[in-house]
C-alpha cells in the first residue's frame, strides 16, 4: 500500500515539468472542446491526438491522449445542458436533467454540478485503477490461451449486446472485425491472407488509421448529414460548484463512481452505458424519484459522475488484460503499442511504475478539467456557435495528415478513407461501429491463442470448456447470447409476457 | 460507446434483408478463400495452425449471423404484409397523412460532400500537389460550397462568401503545414 503511494508520487513528480504541464493542460482544453461540439466524440479525439503525437516520447503522448479523452468525457456535458444535444454519447444521460435545469434558469448550477461530478467521479475510478490494477494483474497471470480466446470472445459479444441498438448487428460487425483483423501475413507463418498480391494490404490494416476512418471520416459525415443549425444559448448563472451539493448527495456520488469504474472494466462497454446505469441507480434509490428527468440535481451527479468513473475503469482491462474497456479505451491501447508500451498480464511483474503513471496522467487531466470547468465557460459557449460546415473540412484534414504522419505511406490516408465510408454506411443502417472497432483490436489476440490452445491440446477442444476461467467466460458468452433469443426471452418472468 | 437503441428505433425490414444477404455473400466468399488457402503442408505443420482455420471459421460464423438477419427480416416483412398499409417499411405518408420530406437536397448535399473528401485525399494529396495548395484549395472549396446557405442567410455577398472562404482556407492551410513540418517533424505528402 504504501510502496504504491510512493511509487504514485514519483510518477506525478515525473510530470511536474513545464512541458508536460503545457501538454496537459493544452490537451484537456482540446478534449473538452472535442467533447462540447455535438457529433464529435472522445474517441475520434483520442485517435486524432495518437496521430499527432506519435513523435513525442511516449510518457508525453499518451499524457495527452488521457488529457484528451477525460477532457472530451467532460465536455459533451457542456452541449447537453446548454443545448440538449450531448456532445458525446456518454453525455446522453446529462441532457434529462442537465437541460431541464437550464431552462429552469440554472444552467450555470447545473454546469458545476457536471465539473464537480466528473471530478470525483475521476477521482474515484482513479483510486480503484490505482487499486485493482495489481490485483487483476495477479489474476490474469493466471490466464492462458484458452481463457485468452474466450476473454476476445467475451469483449466483442458484450460490447454488441450492452452498448444499445441491435445486438445480432453488433455480433456481425463484431465478427466483421475479427475477420478484418486476418487480412494481411499470419501472426504465426506470415502467410498472406486476403491480400491479392497488394504489398500493402500484405501488411494488414494498420490499427490507428482504421480508428480514425471509423470515428473520425465516419463522424463528420455523420455531421454533415445531420447539420444543425447554429444554436442559440441563453444566458447562464454562476458555474461555480455549490458545496452543498456536493454533501447533500455524497452517497450518489459514490454509488455512481464505483458504477462506472465496474461498466468501464468490463470490456468495451463504455462511458454511455456507464452514465446511463448510474443514473438509473441514482432514480431507484432516490427520495426525489418525482425530480428525475425534471431538473434533478442529484440525477445530474448521477450521470456525470458515472461516465467519468468509467474513464479510469476502462483502463483497468486495458492495462492488466490488453482488452479495452471502451472504444476511446481501445485507441489509447493501440497508442501505447505504438509507443512501445506493453500492457497485458505481465505489466505489474516487467513495468509496474507504468500503472502508476497512468493513475497521475488520471489525476492531471482531472485537475485539467476542473481548470476549464471553472474558467472556460464562455469560451465554450462560443465554440458551440461555430457551424458544422467550417469544423467539418478543418478536422477531415487532421483526419488525412495525421494517418500519413503515422508511417508517411498513402495507403494508411486509404485505409482512413475506406473504413471511414464503411463506419457511415454501417451507421446509416445501424450496425454500430464499436464492436467492428474492438473486433479489430482483439482480433490478432483471438487468432493466436485459437491456434496456440488447439496445438496445445491437440484438437481437443475441452480444456476450452472445463478449466475454471474459460468455462465461466464461456457460460457468460453463452447466458448473453441465449437471453437475446426472443423466443426465451418472453418466458423470462420479468418479461411481462 | 454508442447510444443507439433499438427499442425506440422503426425497423427496415427490407433494409435488413439486402444487408442479410450481403452478410451471407461476404461471409461465403470469406469461407471460400479460407478454404482454398494453402495448408502449408509441405511444411509439415500442425493441422490446427494452418492460415485459412480463423477466417474461415469467422465466415462460416458471418454466414450464419447474416442468415439470421435476412430471416429476421423476412419474418417481420411478413407481419407488416399482414397489418396492412403503414407497415415498418411503408412511406411516411402512409403512416402519417403527410408528404414526406424530399430527400433530394440532403443527397445532393451528400454528395458533395463525399466527391470533396475523396477528391481531396485522393487526388490533392500525394499526387504531385504541393500539401499546402490542396489543403487551402479543399478548405476553401469546401466552406464555399457547403456553407453557402448560411452567408446567403446573414446576408453576404457571393464574393464576400468565396473571400471568407478563402481566408480559412489560407489561415488552416498554413497552420496545419507549419505545425506538421516544424512541431512534429512530418513529411508531408
Amino acid at each position: 500500500m504504501f510502496s504504491g503511494l510512493v511509487a504514485f508520487g514519483q510518477s506525478l513528480a515525473s510530470f511536474m515539468t513545464p512541458e508536460s504541464v503545457f501538454f496537459a493542460l493544452a490537451s484537456s482544453l482540446v478534449g473538452v472542446i472535442i467533447g462540447a461540439l455535438p457529433g464529435l466524440t472522445a474517441t475520434m479525439g483520442v485517435a486524432l491526438m495518437t496521430t499527432l503525437t506519435i513523435k513525442l516520447p511516449s510518457s508525453q503522448a499518451l499524457l495527452i491522449l488521457i488529457c484528451t479523452y477525460v477532457g472530451a468525457i467532460y465536455g459533451g456535458s457542456r452541449s447537453a445542458i446548454l443545448l440538449n444535444i450531448p456532445g458525446t454519447p456518454a453525455s446522453a444521460a446529462s441532457c434529462l436533467d442537465g437541460y431541464a435545469l437550464a431552462r429552469q434558469g440554472h444552467a450555470g448550477r447545473a454546469m458545476g454540478i457536471a465539473t464537480s461530478g466528473s471530478v470525483l467521479g475521476t477521482l474515484i475510478g482513479m483510486f480503484f485503477l490505482a487499486l485493482f490494477t495489481p490485483v487483476l494483474g495477479d489474476v490474469a497471470l493466471k490466464f492462458g490461451a484458452y481463457e485468452f480466446f474466450w476473454l476476445a470472445i467475451f469483449g466483442v459479444i458484450i460490447s454488441a449486446t450492452l452498448t444499445g441498438g441491435d445486438a445480432l448487428k453488433g455480433w456481425i460487425t463484431g465478427i466483421a472485425g475479427l475477420f478484418i483483423a486476418t487480412i494481411g501475413q499470419d501472426g504465426i507463418h506470415a502467410y498472406e491472407r486476403f491480400a491479392f498480391g497488394n504489398r500493402d494490404l500484405a501488411g494488414g490494416f494498420s490499427l490507428v488509421p482504421a480508428l480514425v476512418g471509423a470515428f473520425g471520416f465516419a463522424e463528420v459525415l455523420v455531421a454533415m448529414k445531420e447539420r444543425r443549425p447554429v444554436p442559440r444559448v441563453n444566458p447562464f448563472d454562476s458555474v461555480i460548484p455549490k458545496i452543498r451539493d456536493v454533501f447533500q448527495y455524497w452517497r450518489t456520488i459514490i454509488r455512481s463512481g464505483v458504477i462506472g469504474t465496474f461498466v468501464g472494466i468490463v470490456p468495451g462497454v463504455g462511458e454511455d452505458v456507464a452514465a446511463w446505469s448510474s443514473y438509473a441507480a441514482a432514480k431507484r434509490a432516490s427520495k426525489e424519484k418525482e425530480k428525475f428527468g425534471k431538473g434533478s440535481v442529484e440525477g445530474l451527479m448521477a450521470a456525470e459522475t458515472g461516465d467519468n468513473a468509467c474513464v479510469p475503469g476502462a483502463m483497468i482491462p486495458v492495462l492488466t488484460l490488453q482488452i479495452p474497456g471502451s472504444a476511446p479505451a481501445a485507441v489509447l491501447l493501440a497508442a501505447m503499442l505504438i509507443h512501445g508500451v506493453k500492457p497485458g498480464p505481465m505489466i505489474m511483474v516487467e513495468s509496474p511504475q507504468f500503472v502508476y503513471d497512468v493513475v497521475a496522467m488520471m489525476l492531471i487531466a482531472t485537475l485539467g478539467i476542473l481548470i476549464y470547468g471553472l474558467t472556460l465557460t464562455k469560451l465554450l459557449v462560443q465554440v458551440l456557435k461555430v457551424p458544422t460546415t467550417l469544423i467539418v473540412p478543418m478536422i477531415f484534414v487532421l483526419c488525412v495528415v495525421g494517418t500519413y504522419a503515422l508511417a508517411q505511406r498513402l495507403f494508411d490516408v486509404w485505409t482512413m478513407l475506406l473504413f471511414g465510408v464503411l463506419g457511415f454506411l454501417l451507421r446509416q443502417y445501424r450496425f454500430p461501429v464499436a464492436p467492428l472497432v474492438l473486433g479489430i483490436v482483439l482480433g490478432d489476440l483471438m487468432e493466436k491463442n485459437l491456434r496456440r490452445g488447439l496445438v496445445l491440446s491437440d484438437g481437443d477442444l475441452t480444456p476450452f470448456f472445463t478449466r475454471p476461467i474459460s468455462a465461466a467466460l464461456f457460460g457468460i458468452i453463452a447466458l448473453v447470447v441465449v437471453l437475446r433469443i426472443p423466443a426465451v426471452r418472453r418466458r423470462l418472468p420479468w418479461s411481462g409476457a | 460507446m454508442s447510444t443507439e437503441n433499438d427499442e425506440g428505433e422503426a425497423p427496415a425490414p427490407r433494409t435488413d434483408l439486402i444487408a442479410g444477404a450481403l452478410w451471407v455473400a461476404f461471409g461465403a466468399a470469406i469461407t471460400i478463400g479460407a478454404w482454398r488457402m494453402d495448408r502449408l503442408e509441405r511444411m509439415s505443420i500442425n493441422p490446427y495452425e494452418i492460415p485459412g482455420l480463423v477466417p474461415g471459421l469467422l465466415g462460416l460464423c458471418l454466414v450464419a449471423l447474416g442468415l439470421m438477419l435476412a430471416l429476421r427480416a423476412l419474418a417481420r416483412l411478413r407481419a407488416a404484409g399482414s397489418s396492412g398499409p403503414g407497415g415498418p417499411d411503408a412511406p411516411a405518408a402512409t403512416v402519417t397523412g403527410q408528404a414526406p420530406p424530399d430527400p433530394t437536397a440532403s443527397t445532393r448535399q451528400m454528395a458533395l460532400v463525399f466527391g470533396l473528401t475523396l477528391g481531396y485525399a485522393l487526388l490533392l494529396i500525394g499526387t504531385g500537389l504541393p500539401f499546402w495548395l490542396g489543403t487551402f484549395v479543399f478548405v476553401t472549396v469546401f466552406i464555399g460550397l457547403l456553407d453557402r446557405e448560411r452567408q446567403r442567410a446573414l446576408g453576404r455577398a457571393v464574393a464576400q462568401q468565396w473571400l471568407r472562404a478563402a481566408i480559412y482556407g489560407a489561415g488552416w492551410s498554413a497552420l496545419v503545414t507549419l505545425a506538421f513540418e516544424h512541431i512534429f517533424l512530418v513529411r508531408l505528402p
